[in-house]
């Protein structure tokens, strides 16, 4: 809840200036337009009408006939057509502009603290708000300047009306004031109504993302109809709330034009006695018509800006409810998109001295997370320079876990890490490669290529990539994978079988020739000739100081030491005779021991 | 499927007219009634809006020629009265329109996903979780106005239009007839130019769905970017994924803009010399004042309703593209259909088990071309001048309650054999049956899904969990089972410890994307999800293959229990699940190596499978 409240403190005035300040060179142009179309434009068009007017009825000012008025008037349309498809073009740009700058940052983020929050909800719900929220705060800012540009225009109007006539210009503004009471009392409501319609719609795009994660589970359990029931729920829910929100805005916008309304109303009432004479003439009275035909939009406009800065105070808050506490100050922070020119090369850090590897020592490593509960306590060990260091332990023990907190995947609560005796300070972006690379437990892959999965950005040239594919056991797959490299291995790397993806994923690790290895129970999905050729290949690497989590006898053979892990404690590390002699829970895990209970959870107290 | 019509030939931009109104139909046909509540609402907006600048003309014509107080008093409040009636109307009719498009474009998500999950896996293959939710929540969404204002919205303002230069012509035919002939022309430009941006349009939601999509992948896959150095690159991947939707917008915001010039610009300057007209109509005496502001006003009144025009024709292309990518999803059709008329499993009811058999059974995958399967069994096939098969004529059959132990090296086809028995493919040649004892065996394709899905139970590679709480990911949100009915089967399987380890027991949310849950823990809910069913035939793929030793002992004792009664095929590779099998296949390059009774094989020294179990390796291949 702190976080909520540390990320509560930038105001979405904040972020709006940060967007709009982000592309001087294109918002700049993009403002004076619509200052164009919003103040100057439409005042001079009232004013010409009525100066057509008053040439009309013989009270002309200056020495036109009416068709020279007519002239200027078609060239300020044409000038405002043409003008508007700039505008339209313009606009487009800024849009993708503070979209992609918010959701380039959100990525960021995300990446560069994976688990730091671990995601309130599914990848489809921070999908919703990458997407859905990102573009309410973008339009807004960007909306935002033609209500400045109406703010001007009424400006100008309010005095040229004074000039003309104070007393029916306080008549006609004066149930303007109304609005102000009014956005006053939607307020709450209005924060209230969207927040419900955001999550709701976040609910239904976490859904579906995750019904077609879990499509072929889904189909074998014949489980359609309670899914699509489910999914009928989230749409009905979304719709409830949306209409209460859309019907809601437009009220309160509908009731604000109606003021005006009134204040056309009032002048027809007041001005009965006044009309046609020298002070306030048929060409008035137009010009007086059609300010409050603007006003009328701009009052409206004006209460939905009230309304939607309060909405997108609610789209913020979703914002900052997935990225890392305190980094929601981040979101808008100015950063190089490459939106045209030249892509840059990635950039690529080459192994040198002082990334060699003697030893890494963990002292007193913690964490403890989520409603499960699962975590580590206490975590300390060593590994020393070519190495095979096991991690075994069962379900729920924390072996993952030490893996993850050690690479600074989650957020260590206590507990240093050293690399070569020098303290670690940020784990996150210390373990990279040429340092270390890591294959997860389910490794994940992307609908590319084959080679730019492995390679990831590495330039091709610098690494041996049939190596790295050759140490992951891929030469014989490659060598009948139609495509080969160039393959596309399909949404999330489907098309490969379960081994093969975490065979590609090993690749992808060993093309970064790091001095660290973490694997996490790669073994998994390999039949056993190929996983102890991998095994083999991986022992005869240059560097391999290894840590893995490895259930597997094979795996806990060939360890120069086993790392115990029970409770999300370590209780024990040696060699795996060292362990089965001492170990009862070591030769449970080696024997299978049918009475063997499992951890009976590390969430409890 | 419900929802269905021709497929518009080629790559033409345009839909023809009898799909929109299939649509229409479909989706409105229901909701006539508000419809028609909407229609006269729009109307009744429109004729008071027609009126309040009569109002305004006769008050400034009684005013000039100074009239009582009274009668433009009268005047006055006649304007209020209406204006706020307009309002009224408004609301109103914005609450119906609401309720109408959320109505249809719900009913058309659910068609949309009905259709969608029902297609081949191959299909889901070629799509990203995040492209389909782009797709239903974002392509759908453009339809929204399309079914609930667009068609009416058209008619009312064309009407508006139409009554306008009809009210303007009673005044002075001149100043009607130059009307008139401006706003055809101009109304004949934008019927011509109406499908120019569709394309556009599709552009930029192609553009957003394979944004979202290569942003999903990447969420799911943030650790392993994080812990192999990709973040920058992953960025720059970003970034040329921005191009593309950049380039799009701003293609789209001319395409779909086009109306100012070709609409917008030649109404004013039309309206414009229709004004400059009445002045001089006015200077000769033909007119009055009053009527020189009405021109005035009407003509500026047209603005509206031809901007809407126009913004319902940016939104009709924006539908359009909308539709066609809606109908690329539904003119795809699944190749495993249910039959018409489907036939009947007949159990004696409770615990029985069911027999298995294949026929000759051959497959291929044909659409996945970069399949590993099929290229290894392609490299094996090629090599004896044979065709791509990954099964080549299998047959067996496994009598109800005997316990099959499959083995079979990576890629031999042992997954592809167990996707065929769940009908997630159909044999190329051959056929697949199954069947109670006291019943003739029936095909596959003979029978409902529902029948096949209640009676063949599977655990696939990949446990695939829902952000949910764990009696949803155990149901599939099927409210239908009671927790006692959970309990006990959490009971049976004697992992109720670890059960109890949860926080909020079964309303215990599970995060997904393995946060939260070990990959271990998550075979222990997919052990859960299958018994729960209760089916006659169990199928494990590699069940055990992350949970630890000591756990899978527990599992190992629960397992014993409920496969009492039930026929089960076993993709194993450990020595435990072996042992418990009555039978064993050894399957090598889509061909069955080996099959026989467990114990005459074991006691067959020159068998495969004897050889592997004096390899002494504990782990056998699979």
């Amino acid at each position: 809840m702190s976080k909520q409240a540390n990320n509560r403190k930038t105001s979405p005035l904040y972020h709006l200036w940060k967007l709009v300040s982000f592309k001087p060179g294109i918002f700049i142009p993009f403002f004076l337009l619509e200052m164009l179309f919003f103040a100057v434009f439409p005042q001079a068009i009232g004013l010409l009408m009525r100066e057509f007017f008053n040439v009309l009825s013989g009270e002309a000012q200056f020495a036109m006939d009416h068709w020279g008025i007519v002239a200027v008037i078609i060239g300020v349309s044409v000038a405002t057509n043409i003008g508007n498809l700039a505008d339209f073009l313009v606009y487009s740009v800024v849009h993708t502009n503070f979209t992609g700058l918010m959701r380039r940052n959100m990525l960021y983020r995300l990446l560069h603290h994976p688990g730091a929050q671990p995601y309130p909800e599914s990848t489809g719900e921070t999908i919703s708000r990458l997407r859905g929220d990102t573009d309410e705060v973008a339009r807004f800012a960007n909306e935002l300047v033609s209500p400045i540009g109406q703010a001007v225009f009424a400006i100008t109007a309010l005095v040229i009306m004074v000039q003309i006539s104070p007393r029916i210009t306080l008549i006609a503004m004066l149930p303007t004031l109304f609005i102000l009471f009014i956005s006053r009392f939607a307020t709450q409501k209005f924060i209230r109504l969207r927040k419900a319609r955001r999550s709701a719609s976040g609910r239904l795009s976490g859904m579906i993302g995750e019904i077609f994660s879990a499509v072929e589970s889904m189909k074998v359990s014949g489980a359609e109809k309670s899914v699509i029931g489910k999914f009928n729920e989230l749409t009905e829910d979304l719709r409830n709330k949306a209409i209460k929100d859309t019907v809601f805005h437009e009220f309160i916008h509908f009731s604000y034009s109606s003021i005006v309304n009134l204040g056309t109303g009032f002048i027809l009432l007041t001005m009965g006695d006044l009309i046609g004479t020298q002070n306030f003439t048929v060409g008035d009275f137009s010009l007086f018509v059609y300010y409050l035909g603007y006003l009328s939009e701009f009052m409206g406009m004006f209460g939905d800006i009230m309304a939607r800065y309060q909405q997108i105070t609610v789209s913020m808050d979703r914002i900052a409810d997935v990225l890392a506490p305190d980094s929601i100050k981040t979101l808008t922070e100015h950063n190089r998109l490459y939106l045209t020119g030249s892509l840059p090369a990635v950039p690529y850090v080459a192994k040198t001295r002082e990334h060699w590897l003697s030893e890494v020592r963990v002292e007193g490593l913690s964490f403890q997370f989520g409603p499960t509960g699962h975590g580590i306590q206490n975590v300390s060990f060593t590994l020393p320079r070519n190495t095979f260091t096991v991690i075994t332990g069962r379900i729920g023990s924390g072996k993952t876990t030490v893996l993850r907190t050690l690479l600074g995947l989650l957020p260590r609560e206590s507990g240093n890490i050293y690399w070569n005796d020098q303290l670690v300070e940020d784990p996150a972006h210390f373990f990279q490669p040429p340092r270390c690379a890591y294959t997860p437990q389910i490794p994940q892959l992307f609908s590319e290529s084959m080679k730019e999965n492995v390679l990831m950005g590495m330039p091709e040239d610098a690494v041996d990539l049939d190596f790295a594919l050759y140490t992951a056991v891929m030469e014989d797959d490659l060598k009948v994978i139609e495509g080969g490299l160039q393959a596309t291995l399909g949404a999330r790397g489907v098309r490969l079988s379960g081994g093969q993806r975490q065979r590609s994923a090993a690749a992808r690790m060993f093309v970064r020739d790091p001095e660290l290895l973490v694997l996490d129970d790669i073994s998994s999905a390999l039949d056993v000739e190929t996983e102890k050729k991998l095994w083999e290949r991986v022992f005869a690497l240059q560097n391999h100081t290894i840590l893995a989590v490895s259930h597997r006898h094979a795996v806990l053979e060939n360890a120069d030491q086993i790392i115990l892990m029970q409770g999300g404690q370590v209780t024990a590390i040696g060699t795996l005779d060292e362990l089965l002699e001492t170990q009862e829970e070591m030769r449970q895990l080696w024997f299978g021991n049918g009475d063997t209970q499992p951890e009976p959870g590390s969430s409890d107290s | 499927m419900q929802y269905s019509y021709e497929v518009p030939e080629g790559h033409s931009e345009k839909i023809p007219l009898k799909v929109y109104v299939s649509i229409f139909g479909r989706y409105l046909g229901s909701r006539w009634k508000m419809v028609g509540l909407i229609a006269v609402s729009v109307l009744l907006d429109i004729g008071l809006r027609l009126v309040s600048p009569q109002i305004i003309s006769r008050f400034i014509d009684e005013a000039m020629a100074g009239a009582e107080q009274s009668e433009l008093l009268r005047l006055s409040i006649l304007f209020l009265v209406f204006s706020i009636l307009q309002q009224g109307f408004l609301i109103f009719s914005s609450y119906i329109i609401q309720s109408v498009t959320w109505g249809a474009t719900n009913e058309l998500r659910n068609d949309v996903m009905e259709h969608t999950l029902g297609l081949d896996l191959s299909f889901h293959n070629n799509h990203s979780p995040g492209e389909m939710i782009e797709r239903i929540v974002g392509d759908i969404q453009q339809l929204g106005n399309f079914f609930s204002r667009m068609t009416i919205t058209l008619v009312a303002n064309l009407l508006i239009i139409g009554s306008i230069v009809v009210l303007l012509w009673r005044e002075n035919w001149v100043l009607g007839a130059i009307l008139a002939g401006f706003i055809s022309v101009i109304l004949v430009i934008l019927y011509l130019t109406r499908n120019l941006a569709v394309r556009s349009f599709r552009d930029v939601r192609k553009a957003y769905g394979d944004l979202f999509g290569f942003m999903e992948e990447r969420l799911a896959g943030m650790e392993d970017i994080a812990g192999n150095g990709g973040r920058e690159y992953t960025l720059l991947r970003m970034s040329q994924q921005y191009r593309r939707v950049r380039k799009s917008e701003m293609a789209q915001s001319i395409m779909g803009n086009l109306f100012y010039l070709t609409g917008f610009l030649p109404f004013m300057v039309g309206i414009t010399i229709v004004v400059g007209v009445s002045g001089d109509l006015f200077l000769k005496g033909a007119i009055s004042l009053g009527i020189v502001y009405l021109t005035y006003h009407y003509t500026t009144m047209m603005r509206q309703p031809l901007q809407a025009i126009g913004f319902q024709l940016r939104n009709f292309q924006n539908a359009t593209a909308g539709i066609w990518r809606i109908h690329e999803l539904m003119n795809i059709q699944p190749t495993v259909a249910e039959p018409d008329e489907p036939l009947a499993l007949v159990s004696n009811g409770g615990n029985e088990p069911l027999g298995v058999q294949y026929d000759h059974v051959s497959f291929r995958y044909d659409d996945m071309p970069s399949s590993e399967l099929l290229a290894l069994a392609k490299r094996e096939h090629q090599e004896q001048g044979q065709d791509a098969l990954i099964l080549d004529d299998v047959s067996f059959t496994l009598a109800p309650g005997n316990i099959l132990g499959l083995l079979g090296r990576t890629g031999s086809g042992k997954t592809t054999l167990i996707r065929l028995l769940c009908r997630l493919y159909d044999p190329v040649s051959g056929a697949i049956r199954i069947g109670y004892p006291q019943q003739n065996m029936v095909d596959l394709r003979d029978l409902s899904f529902a029948d096949l899905r209640r009676d063949v139970g599977v655990i696939t590679q990949q446990v695939q969990l829902f952000y949910a709480s764990i009696r949803d990911n155990l149901t599939f949100f099927d409210h239908n089972i009671t927790d006692e009915k959970i309990l006990e089967v959490i009971h049976q399987l004697g992992v109720e410890d670890w059960f109890k380890s949860m926080p909020d027991g079964l309303d215990t949310r599970i995060e997904s994307g393995a946060i939260g849950l070990s990959a271990g823990e998550s075979q222990l809910l997919a052990f859960t999800r299958i018994f729960l069913r209760d089916p006659g035939l169990i199928i494990l793929d590699e069940a055990s293959s992350r949970i630890d030793p000591a756990t899978e002992a527990m599992l190992e004792k629960a397992m014993d229990r409920l496969i009492q009664n039930r026929t089960a095929i076993i993709i194993a590779h450990r020595l435990e699940t072996v042992q418990r099998a009555d039978e064993i296949m050894i399957l090598s390059n889509g061909v069955i190596q080996e099959y026989g009774k467990r114990a005459a094989l074991q006691a067959d020294e020159k068998s495969i499978f004897s050889q592997l179990l004096n390899t002494g390796m504990e782990e056998v291949l699979k």
